[in-house]
């Protein structure tokens, strides 16, 4: 059984002029100690999809449908009491964009840790310093008792970052999940994070979900990715094959959307807009900026099916399997 | 990366007519660091270099690394604190204030927070005509339609013309901010990480507009990012900025495939290459980048260079010429002591 389960999970906004569904039916597994990324551009419902998880979504967000298992525990149905003690920052912990916003600014982030270590795992003080010291070096910060009495102000972007995995990991959670971890970081700081957070995957087992709009930076740490458009999973699968091989036409054109150096011409580009979801369009959302279109995709919704060379794709019309990737196997 | 073909000679000739030259400028900011002492922020700290007619110049580094405030200060948004500044013949360094908002039209920005950038209160048509009222360069009778004329030029539909700008998208509300910097005929545009806020799909639109204006416009950029990327397919020379100096100025291909300073290396091996999927490891310099207001005496990234030696930390390093129109401000490197390779090989010892 995977660790984490969501079925079907629908997530609306109720706003004035009506109904938001951001989330349309989402369904996602995560296996112990895997990456899975989820990938998307603004809107697309990847971050609105972890704070549905962990529910910590905000007025006027509401999960209207759907299940969230945890080992077969169904978070959705828990009561708040319960989520608190036994769930988030226990088995699920999560790291935001802005780390030094997240983090506490009239507070030392020693005082931050120990805080955590003696309410959460009932230590002592001396013991809560001690093991406060062993996360910060676990995370690679250098004189860590001297970085135990700075405030946040006075760590850089990626420091930040490295004393919220801290944070995150004081409870050994066995799913973390990643908010865009490295937006706004240097790229240098950028890969830093990451081959941190493979390196504590390894190390703990834990599993990870990264919420990323850098497809780049995907590549670099997931084992699978699922592509979100307009609040409904595109496709899904292992990283290699959706970068090898993308079948969903916006896996495709995102993906061809890249500058890079040496590029002649202009780079491949996705006509249109993302819909608005207060009146999306029929059938498959991405139909009417999809080159790839037929006449049934408007009309009736793809289900998320298997293709090869082994994801799952919710399209009529797929990109064809790549001939290398065919003639590999 | 190494096996690709030599890397391509500049497409700009170095006799194209020099439109923005900056010599040994610096850009001091004082801070309060206690009750009575005052430091300051290095922020550009003793930069040269020439832009020419037509080029598009990436300037790239760190956050932090001065990249932006040069950015302003080339353009007079800010003054520097010491060096020169000319625009064409023009000394702009001690121009008067009037002199200064007569040469304005020819010297645009455009700036990375769209909606920032732009009046709340104004109608984008009126965003976009407010440079030609304010500086008599058209009529008033035919604003309207050189407006109109803008819209069109960077894909922006005439319906969106009394529009406000929170009534936008961020990609729509900087294509005002590129039309708004167009209307008075720039010759030289500063464009300051203008793509960054914007998602991969509306991000690539807005980089084959810019490609499309630089082509047809005969325009003199310095595109500022922190997005190797972007910069790689966009500019045609780079500048690479570390701790307020340039420490690398050449092609943009041979700074991408054949870096020379170690620092250069490093960011370029943090750059994805064609194989998104190629997890090897990179080449990472230790330590933090430090504070701009207590910069290393000597060459600035000798305390995180792997490549160290005790003539680094005595002596400051200036731009010496490699090849062709590529100069490195590293003695070793300028000296063929260290190469592309040898970033290659110190990033494969690091991966086991």
């Amino acid at each position: 059984m995977a660790l984490l389960e969501v079925s079907d999970l629908r997530t609306s906004f109720f706003l004035r002029a009506g109904e938001l569904r951001v989330l349309d039916g989402v369904s996602l597994e995560v296996e112990a100690g895997e990456v899975l990324g989820l990938a998307g551009e603004t809107g697309s419902g990847k971050s609105v999809t972890a704070y549905s998880i962990i529910r910590l979504l905000k007025q006027p967000g509401r999960v209207v449908g759907g299940q969230v298992r945890l080992d077969g525990r169904d978070l959705l149905k828990l009561k708040q009491s319960a989520l608190e003690q036994d769930i988030r920052g226990k088995e699920i912990s999560m790291i935001f964009q802005s780390p030094r916003e997240a983090l506490n600014p009239v507070m030392t982030v020693g005082r931050q840790l120990t805080q955590v270590l003696e309410i959460r795992r009932g230590m002592n003080k001396q013991d809560a310093h001690r093991e406060a010291v062993k996360l910060l070096e676990s995370v690679h910060i250098s004189d860590p008792e001297r970085r135990l009495s700075s405030y946040p102000h006075q760590l850089s972007g990626g420091m930040a970052q490295r004393i919220m995995i801290a944070l995150a990991l004081a409870c050994h959670p066995r799913l973390l999940i990643a908010d865009e971890p490295t937006t706004g970081l240097d790229v240098t700081t950028q890969y830093q994070i990451v081959q941190l957070l493979k390196e504590l995957r390894d190390r703990t087992g834990m599993a990870i979900i990264l919420i990323t709009h850098d497809l780049a930076l995907a590549a670099q740490i997931c084992d699978r990715i699922a592509v979100l458009y307009a609040g409904r999973i595109a496709e899904v699968g292992p990283i290699a094959n959706i970068f090898n091989s993308p079948r969903h036409p916006y896996t495709s054109a995102l993906l061809a959307s890249r500058p890079r150096l040496g590029l002649k011409g202009d780079i491949a580009t996705i006509a249109g807009n993302v819909p608005n979801l207060m009146n999306p369009p029929a059938g498959c959302r991405f139909n009417p900026r999809c080159t790839n279109a037929l006449e049934v995709c408007s009309r009736v919704q793809p289900p998320l099916d298997p293709m090869e060379p082994g994801q799952r794709v919710a399209c009529h019309n797929p990109m064809p399997v790549r001939q290398e990737v065919a003639a590999r196997g | 990366m190494a096996e690709r073909a030599e890397a391509q000679t500049a497409p700009m000739a170095t006799s194209a007519e020099a439109m923005l030259t900056v010599e040994n400028l610096f850009k001091h900011y004082p801070i309060k660091t206690g009750a009575f002492r005052t430091e300051k922020v290095h922020a550009v700290d003793g930069v040269s270099l020439t832009v020419r007619r037509g080029e598009t110049l990436g300037l790239v580094g760190e956050s932090g690394c001065g990249k932006s405030t040069l950015g302003r200060v080339v353009l007079r948004l800010e003054e520097p604190t010491a060096g020169t500044l000319r625009f064409r013949d023009i000394d702009l360094t001690n121009l008067g204030a009037r002199e200064l908002r007569r040469l304005r039209p020819k010297l645009q920005m455009v700036f990375q927070d769209p909606l920032g950038s732009l009046n709340p209160r104004m109608k984008v048509s009126q965003t976009v005509g407010e440079p030609l009222l304010l500086h008599g360069l058209a009529p008033s009778g035919e604003i309207r339609a050189r407006v109109r004329e803008l819209f069109n030029r960077v894909g922006l539909s005439d319906e969106l013309l009394e529009r406000y700008p929170h009534e936008l998208s961020g990609g729509q509300q900087q294509r005002v901010g590129i039309a708004r910097a167009l209307a008075p005929n720039p010759e030289v545009m500063v464009l300051d990480e203008p793509t960054s806020a914007l998602d991969v799909s509306v991000q690539a639109k807005l980089i084959n507009l810019l490609r499309g204006l630089k082509q047809d416009l005969d325009l003199t950029q310095v595109f500022i990012s922190h997005d190797l990327s972007v910069i790689g397919y966009l500019t045609d020379r780079v500048a690479v900025m570390y701790l307020g100096q340039i420490v690398e100025l050449g092609p943009t291909q041979e700074i991408f495939l054949k870096p020379r300073h170690p620092y250069t290396g490093a960011l370029m091996s943090a750059v994805p290459g064609d194989d998104l999927l190629d997890r090897r490891t990179r080449l990472m310099l230790p330590g933090e980048v430090p504070s701009p207001i207590t910069p290393p005496p000597a060459c600035r990234l000798a305390p995180r260079c792997p490549f160290v030696k005790d003539r680094c930390r005595e002596e400051k390093q200036v731009l010496r010429p490699v090849s062709a129109n590529h100069e490195v401000a590293c003695w070793r490197a300028a000296a063929g002591e260290i190469s592309t390779e040898d970033f290659e090989r110190s990033r494969l010892a690091l991966d086991v």
